[in-house]
């Protein structure tokens, strides 16, 4: 930590890029707000300043909560300086045509109270610059279809902490089948009592053990995603 | 000497004789233990006090939200000051309805030798609830079936460390969702005779787990008899939720036991600080014990509370933990004041095998629990992994300390005291105790010897297979499954249970759609 004061302005591109690195990493919300306006005034495109400035800290933020460095508090609060810069980029990256970081809709199954992994894992999505919809606890099908038709997400996410409630997850999968919209969407699953077998089992795409194995895999599909169709 | 007795009388048939003692010699089934230590205490009167206090102004000030229109109404009509499904209580009402609250109260047995009473003064024990997954007797992993629930509750019947079948000690993850708390039901009537945790998530699994419990005690019996408990698990922040509020009253309207518990993930859904999460877990105790006492006056309750620290690497539950050892001596300090009997988490590991990690941690949360005089061991066989598996081999190894720790609660006994000093006499400086009079009278309850824990040398240890703790625990709970004998259970009752089975699952279907 130094005593200087640091004025943003004055930094380069390339030591402001840095700066706010550090500062996503101290969580800095207004630091964060004030660097993502000088890039934006200094020109830079919208989807420059997300992926180089704020995902590109996010993920280091992303690597030592990974090694054991950062706790859970200190994660909650860069990912919310990483929101606070995503709020002033959102409409412009939309104007821009840029390519979305990606949009998941999560919530725990009909029958489950259990949140406090959903809630981990929705915090470190909008950390690494994802749009949540969170749709809380206890949710049956129809809820998420609603979800699914409203907010036109790419990615669906579903907990379960129960084994008794587990099974619901392939509920929501067959009607998604059933209604012909199951392959427009990413299906995530987590919970502690999951496993990769029973992620295959009820046809997610992947099982996620832990939030940072959620968010690379969510990073992993969007990127398919954009490979395989340019349209979204 | 003259005092020796006729030869008549002195012999006991040598060898033979007392071989076939020590194979009939079977510990028996532990009794209620009354407690003679005295609790630790963390804090001093005026600190409980605050504490205290401050749960009381969370109630009144902040408010704690009963998601469930019953329960809602039933405030309103007492005149609390309900807002929403924000309900503020004043502390009069609060108290006024937990003293209604029976202090003791029996759990009784389908053996009618086995009571136990469970109050401030007692200590029971009861195995482990809710794992997904079984370690089995070859320490494999895997998800748990209904084959594995009812070796669990045959090792629970078998063991003589329990007072309480867990119920629901791992899942039969190999039946359909809606039908399997039909099968845990029977499986804890048929395998086992001892009281036992039902279902309670949602009015239905209730009201089913009470009707089997009727057809195997009676109805009437069960009117005045206690023989089956509720958990009810509070949703931490400052909640309770609808389908645990059915289940709640389903089994105080059939005068069963509750067990209340707030959830404690400290720092996740508690503040960062010991002293405050006592105070929001009181507040949440506070606001389930006197809602039981206005749905069902007079319903027997144990406060209940589960308390883990949380790592703040991951979020995971972490157990063994200084702070939740606090946590136990502020819940026993604040339960004593009310004069309700409570609940602690007795053995819980985080561990993924059976191994040190396990042990410390277990063996942390059974001394907390003991010296702050907790009345109802939980979990007290098989928790590894923060819940997630029931591990065979820990569970028989936890029998074996609910017997140790059981001694330790009952204290010290001057019953003997006066012969002792006289062996000291006899003695004297130098000298030893090993073949003196009193040790060959004393020496079996004097001092316990567990039969698990290992005290050979290394080469006796080598000699018999260099075997570790894990090990021999598997062993143990092979031969006991291989030596089970169900307890007695009326043909007719049988039947009656199958048939109920049957009739259930002819009307709920087994599909989650
Ligand atoms: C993209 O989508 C994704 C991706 C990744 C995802 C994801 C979604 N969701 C999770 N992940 C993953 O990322 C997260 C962060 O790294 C991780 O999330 P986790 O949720 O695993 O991890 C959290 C950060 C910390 N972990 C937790 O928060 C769960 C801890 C344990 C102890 C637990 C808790 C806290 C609670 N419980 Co409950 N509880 C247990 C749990 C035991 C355990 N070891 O898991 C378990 C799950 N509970 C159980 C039980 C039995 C119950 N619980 C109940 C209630 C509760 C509380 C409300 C009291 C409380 C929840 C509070 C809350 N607001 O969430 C009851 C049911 C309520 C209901 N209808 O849901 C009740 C039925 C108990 C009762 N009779 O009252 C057991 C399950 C039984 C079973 N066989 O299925 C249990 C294993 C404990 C046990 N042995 O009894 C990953 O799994």
């Amino acid at each position: 930590m130094s005593d200087e004061q640091i004025f943003l302005s004055e930094l380069s591109d390339d030591e402001l890029v840095q700066q706010m690195h550090d500062d996503l990493y101290d969580g800095l919300k207004e630091e964060i707000e004030e660097g993502t306006h000088i890039l934006l005034e200094r020109g830079w495109a919208p989807y420059k300043v997300l992926t180089e400035a704020l995902v590109e800290g996010m993920r280091i933020v992303g690597e030592d909560f990974r090694d054991g460095i950062l706790f859970v508090p200190e994660v909650l609060l860069s990912a919310n300086a990483m929101k606070a810069g995503m709020f002033i980029l959102r409409p412009l990256l939309a104007a821009t045509g840029a390519p979305k970081q990606g949009k998941m809709v999560i919530g725990t199954v009909k029958g489950d109270i259990h949140d406090i992994g959903k809630n981990l894992v929705g915090m470190m999505m909008e950390g690494a610059g994802f749009d949540v919809i969170d749709l809380g606890i206890n949710n049956a099908v129809e809820k998420y279809m609603a979800a699914l038709e409203e907010h036109q997400p790419d990615i669906i996410g579903m907990s379960a902490l129960l084994t008794t409630t587990m099974p619901y997850m392939k509920v929501v999968i067959d009607t998604m089948k059933e209604k012909g919209i199951r392959d427009d969407y990413v299906v995530l699953v987590g919970g502690a009592p999951l496993n990769e077998e029973f992620g295959k089992a009820v046809g997610a795409d992947a099982y996620c053990r832990d939030a940072a194995v959620a968010v690379e895999t969510a990073k992993d599909f969007m990127k398919r995603r954009h490979n395989t169709r340019s349209d979204r | 000497m003259s005092a020796i007795d006729s030869p008549a009388t002195r012999r006991r048939g040598g060898r033979t004789s007392l071989m076939a003692a020590r194979g009939a010699e079977k510990t028996p089934r532990l009794s209620t233990i009354n407690y003679a230590i005295k609790p630790v205490e963390a804090v001093s009167a005026d600190q409980l006090e605050r504490i205290h206090l401050a749960s009381l102004a969370i109630l009144r000030e902040i408010g704690i939200d009963f998601r469930d229109e019953t329960a809602l109404r039933q405030w309103r009509e007492v005149g609390a000051d309900v807002r929403g499904e924000r309900v503020h209580l004043e502390p009069d009402m609060i108290m006024g309805l937990i003293s209604k609250a029976p202090r003791s109260f029996e759990l009784r047995s389908r053996d009618p030798d086995q009571r136990v009473t469970i109050s401030q003064e007692t200590l029971t024990f009861g195995t482990m609830q809710g794992a997904p997954n079984v370690r089995d007797v070859n320490g494999v992993r895997r998800s748990s079936t209904m084959e594995d629930l009812r070796d669990v509750n045959r090792l629970t019947q078998m063991l003589p460390g329990f007072h309480v079948a867990g119920g629901f000690t791992c899942e039969p993850t190999d039946i359909a969702v809606p039908w399997r708390h039909l099968h845990i039901n029977r499986s804890s009537l048929v395998e086992t005779n001892l009281p036992y945790f039902g279902l309670t998530t949602g009015q239905q699994r209730a009201e089913d787990s009470i009707a089997m419990a009727r057809i195997a005690y009676g109805e009437e019996f069960m009117k005045s008899n206690a023989v089956i408990i509720g958990q009810i698990s509070g949703n931490s922040p400052l909640v309770w939720d609808a389908t645990m509020l059915e289940g709640l009253r389903v089994y105080a309207e059939a005068n069963q036991v509750v067990l209340l518990s707030p959830f404690v993930l400290g720092a996740a859904n508690t503040p960062a600080d010991v002293a405050a999460t006592a105070a929001q877990l009181n507040a949440e105790a506070l606001a389930g014990l006197a809602y039981t006492q206005l749905a069902v006056p007079g319903t027997k309750m144990i406060y209940g509370q589960y308390s883990v620290s949380v790592s703040m690497r991951s979020g995971a539950p972490m157990s063994g933990m200084p702070e939740v050892s606090l946590l136990n001596v502020l819940v026993g300090q604040l339960a004593r004041r009310y004069g309700i009997p409570w609940r602690t988490t007795a053995s819980q590991s985080s561990a993924k095998t059976f191994d040190p990690q396990s042990g410390y941690e277990s063996a942390i949360a059974y001394m907390s629990g003991a010296t702050a005089k907790s009345n109802l061991f939980l979990h007290a066989g098989g928790w590894d992994e923060a819940g997630l598996v029931c591990c065979l081999a820990k569970f028989v190894a936890d029998a074996e300390q609910n017997l140790l720790i059981a001694k330790y609660a009952q204290g010290v006994s001057f019953d003997h005291f006066d012969d002792a000093l006289e062996a000291i006499r006899r003695i004297g400086p130098g000298g030893h105790y090993l073949g003196d009079a009193f040790t060959l009278k004393r020496f079996k309850e004097a001092f316990i010897s567990p039969e698990l824990l290992d005290y050979l040398s290394y080469e006796q240890w080598k000699a018999k297979g260099s075997k570790d703790m894990a090990q021999r625990c598997r062993e143990k709970a092979k031969a006991t499954l291989e030596s089970y004998e169900p307890p007695q259970i009326d043909v007719a009752v049988r039947e009656e249970l199958d048939a109920f089975v049957a009739k259930r699952q002819n009307e709920i279907s087994p599909s989650l759609a």
